[in-house]
This record gives C-alpha cells, structure tokens and sequence, in this order.
C-alpha cells in the first residue's frame, strides 16, 4: 500500500533562506507519527507544505498519493497550533463538532440526520458525549481540545494533522489525550501527524519519531532510545528529557481514575 | 404619538428604521465576534468622502458613497497583521474625511447639509431611500440564509474553515462588501459617526446574557427594535435628534446591561 504521505528530498526556503532541507518522512495508514523539534526549527512549515499551504523549492511531497494542492482539503482534518476559534463565541460542544461536515455537505445543504450520527460517534469517541450540550466557553483546556480532535473526525478524513496538541494542557490531561489518540488510530485506521515540542509523553504512544531542526536527524520507533548526539544536534546542549511512565509519582494518575 | 403616522415621512422613517434595525441587530453579531468594530467605524467614515464626491459631480451620493466604503474596507480587510490593520484604519479614515472637506470646499454653491449626514436626518428618507434599504435587505437576507452555516464556522475558526477547503476569502470580502451596502443606507437614518454604535451595541450587549449565537441574534434583532422604536419616538416627543437619541438609548442599555451582569454573574 502507498504511504499516506511521502516527503523525499524536500527543501523550503523563506525568501532566500533554507528553513527546511534534506527532509524525508514517511506516514502510513494506522500510523502515529510524531515531529519532535525546538520552536523555530521548521515543524509548522512542514506541516503547512503538507496541508498545501506553503511551497517548497525542492523535492517530492505527495499525500495521499497526490501533490498537495490537489488534495482534496476533505481528506485531511487539521487541529492548528494555538486554538484558533473566536474567544467568547457562545456556542455548544455538539454544534462545534457539525462544523466538521459543513465542508462534506456542501453549500447551499444543510446537516441531516446521517450528519448528526457522525457527531454523536466522534463526540463518544473522544469522550465527549456526555457533555454536547455544554458551551464550548465552560470548558477546560483538555476538554476543548478533544472537542477540536471530533471536528476534525467528523470530517472522516484519511490523515489528522495536529500542531501542538498538547499545549497548554497539563500532564495528566496530554497522557489521557495521546490514550485517545491511539484509540482514535485502533478504530478509524488513519495516519496520524503531529508536531510537538515535548519529547516527554508523546514517544511513548506514537509508532514513529522524527527530531527535526531545519533537517530531520533521527527517524525512529517509538520506544527505542533517541541517540544522545541527536538530541543534542534538535534541541541544543542544554537539554533534559523526562520520560512519563508508571514510576512517575505526583503527576501520574492513581489507580482509581 | 398617533397622529405622527399620518405623515408619510414619519410612516418612511418608522419602516427604514425597523429594517435596518432588523438588519443590523442580525450583522452585529458577526461584527462582534469577528471583532470588526473598528472596521465598521472605518467604512462609515469613508462614506463621507464618497458622499462629498458625488455632491461635487453633480450625482447621486449613494454609487459614490458604495465604492469609497467598498474600496476602504476591501484595503483594510486585506491587512492580515492586526497592528498594521489598526494603523491602515486610522490613517484611512481620516484620508476620506479629509477627502470629503476638500470636495466640498470645490463646490461653487454651499446648499449641503453637512450635519444631516454626519448625525442622520430621519425625517429625510424618501421613498427611494426605502427601496435601496428593502432591496438591501432582501438580498442580505437571501445571502445569508444561502450560506449561515459556512459563515458561522468562518466566525467561529477561520483557519481550520480555510484548512477544510472552505472559500474563507470569498465570504469575508462579501461580507465586507455588505456592510459598506448597509452603512451606506442607513446613513440617513443615523449619520456616518453614530452609524458604528448601532451595529456593535446589540450583540454586545446580547452575549451578556445569551449563551447560544442563534438567540444572540435573535435577541440582537429584537434589542435594535426596541431601541430604535423607543429612540425614536422619545426624540419626537423631547424634540431631540433621532440619530443621537437612538444611540444614546443603545449605550445606556449596553452599559446597564455590563454593570448587572458583572455584578450579578460575575
């Protein structure tokens, strides 16, 4: 079967200057890949290459078998980096996530009952179905980006892109969250993208890692030590990783939860 | 009270009022939450120097009056970074007002109103004035009604909209290009400066205590009514400006609205 997305040799300047080269990244059906990397080292341009939003000097990108701007844009849901709806808009979870089919409807539609089943599905498979009729405002940080992660689902699209999904949540809030992700990627059996800046929590529930820093130095299995000296090349000398497991004490779950 | 609605001037006013209460209360919400406040404030302003343009040609203001607002809010809107937004409106808004003063100063013969246009004239709509607003309204209606929900998602997350294949650009511009059309009608009613408050007063008002964006506008709707119906016939019965009178209702409401709600849910 062919990737889902294939990147070869890729290069993308900013004017005159290179911000991303020599890149090659390979997501596949049922995968979860993360893109680890310090801020300013080229992860939300690459993600903007692949959702056909900025142009490459150099190079082959193909999703879902095609260049990117031939894509169709239904075929892939996008979680963007910092959370982008209008602050204050009063409207409730099970509306937010409908806006996920508006694209598939069509102009001039409106969601049927069909529509309505998708919601209802995505919203139980993120957890948050008990809550639909709640205002997206009275929210926590966690919750909202699950309800943004049904959105997307409600697209029923073959790739999710998620920019820094993790921000601003806390550590127990990202751990249930990569445990849904993993649930979402088990049941749909779509590629997963993300970007991250925390090698922390995320290498443990992803299939893949790659540290980029203008290049990618490491392309790996999740589980499998990241070389020292590849740290050190991504995100510099001054570095300290903590890997989130069941010996963590304080910021880990008890087992009641 | 009555007897007002034996003159067709006032029957006039009374049915351009409730449309454009109509209309704004439903566009307030999308000016409020797509925080175009200032952009509105800009386009009004920009109808004074199409107005002044065409008093010097000899025409009708309103085409003139369209395309200034029209090509101020088009510029404006194209600015994606907010402080260059800001600054593009502050300059242009004062450059169409002082485009209009210098058009009106090479007029031969000075018969203009000037007051009437900045603080609206009521009592003025004529029978054309009401069928540009009915027509405006008709056809803003219709546009809406076409495409609310891509709107809505548009208001509520323009990225992930445009992300998901969503013609984001077409419907902002359109939407731009409406509220130049609404202002510009509704100048007589409530003049270039106090335009902006009627469009932004409702919805910020109506968030205090709604928590669903359908009753926001339902109740936005409904609050301009109100406050239109009652700024006029107060301003009748005290022999005030209408214009300043409606606005001045609006913000009281507005503020009464902030104070108990702050203090009450808060």
């Amino acid at each position: 079967m062919k990737p889902y997305i294939l990147i070869e040799d890729l290069e993308v300047k900013y004017q005159q200057k290179i911000v991303l080269e020599n890149i090659y990244l390979e997501v596949n059906k049922g995968e979860i890949v993360c893109v680890v990397g310090p801020n300013g080292g080229g992860k939300t341009t690459l993600l903007k290459v692949i959702l056909g939003l900025k142009d490459y000097s150099k190079g082959s990108v193909l999703v879902l078998g095609k260049p990117p701007e031939y894509v169709d844009r239904k075929e892939i849901g996008y979680l963007p980096q910092q959370e982008s709806s209008a602050r204050n808009f009063p409207i409730s979870v099970f509306e937010v996530v409908l806006m996920g089919r508006y694209p598939k409807i069509g102009l001039l539609k409106k969601p049927d009952k069909e529509d309505k089943r998708i919601v209802e599905e995505c919203l139980k498979l993120v957890k948050m179905e008990h809550l639909k009729e709640e205002n997206i405002n009275n929210l926590s940080g966690g919750q909202r980006q699950r309800v943004f992660i049904a959105r997307a689902l409600a697209m029923e699209p073959k790739i999710l892109i998620l920019d820094e999904p993790s921000t601003g949540l806390d550590i127990v809030a990202q751990e249930d969250f990569y445990k849904t992700l993993v649930e979402i990627r088990d049941k749909k059996e779509m590629a997963i993208l993300m970007v991250s800046h925390d090698i922390g929590v995320v290498s443990t529930f992803v299939d893949k890692i790659a540290c980029l820093n203008r290049t990618i130095h490491y392309h790996g299995k999740s589980g499998q030590p990241i070389p020292e000296d590849v740290l050190k090349k991504v995100f510099g000398t001054n570095i300290q990783i903590l890997v989130h497991d069941q010996h963590c004490r304080g910021c880990h779950r008890g087992n009641n939860d | 009270m009555i007897e007002l609605l034996n003159y067709e001037f006032a029957r006039n006013a009374l049915i351009a009022g409730s449309l454009i209460s109509i209309l704004f209360g439903f566009l307030s919400f999308f000016v409020v939450m797509k925080k175009l406040s200032f952009l509105t404030v800009g386009i009004s302003h920009a109808a004074f120097g199409g107005i002044a343009l065409g008093l010097l040609i000899g025409l009708s203001p309103y085409p003139t009056a369209i395309i200034f607002c029209i090509l101020t809010g088009f510029l404006i809107a194209s600015q994606s970074n907010r402080s260059e937004y800001d600054t593009v409106i502050g300059i242009i808004f004062a450059l169409t007002m002082a485009l209009g003063v210098i058009f009106l100063s090479l007029r031969k013969s000075y018969t203009f109103d000037l007051m009437s246009y900045l603080f609206g004239s009521i009592l003025g709509i004529n029978k054309t004035d009401l069928l540009f607003i009915t027509i405006t309204t008709i056809l803003v209606t219709l546009f809406f009604t076409l495409f609310f929900k891509e709107i809505i998602f548009i208001t509520f997350d323009k990225t992930v909209a445009k992300a998901s294949g969503l013609p984001v650009d077409v419907f902002e511009y359109s939407i731009v290009a409406i509220l130049s059309f609404v202002i510009v009608f509704s100048i007589k009613l409530i003049g270039i400066i106090l335009v902006s408050a009627f469009l932004i007063i409702p919805a910020a008002t109506t968030i205090f205590i709604a928590n669903n964006y359908k009753k926001v506008i339902m109740l936005s709707i409904v609050l301009n009514l109100v406050i239109f119906y009652s700024g006029f016939f107060l301003s009748y019965k005290l022999d005030l400006p209408a214009g300043a009178t409606i606005v001045t209702i609006g913000a009281l409401i507005f503020f009464a609205t902030s104070f108990i709600n702050k203090k009450f849910f808060n």
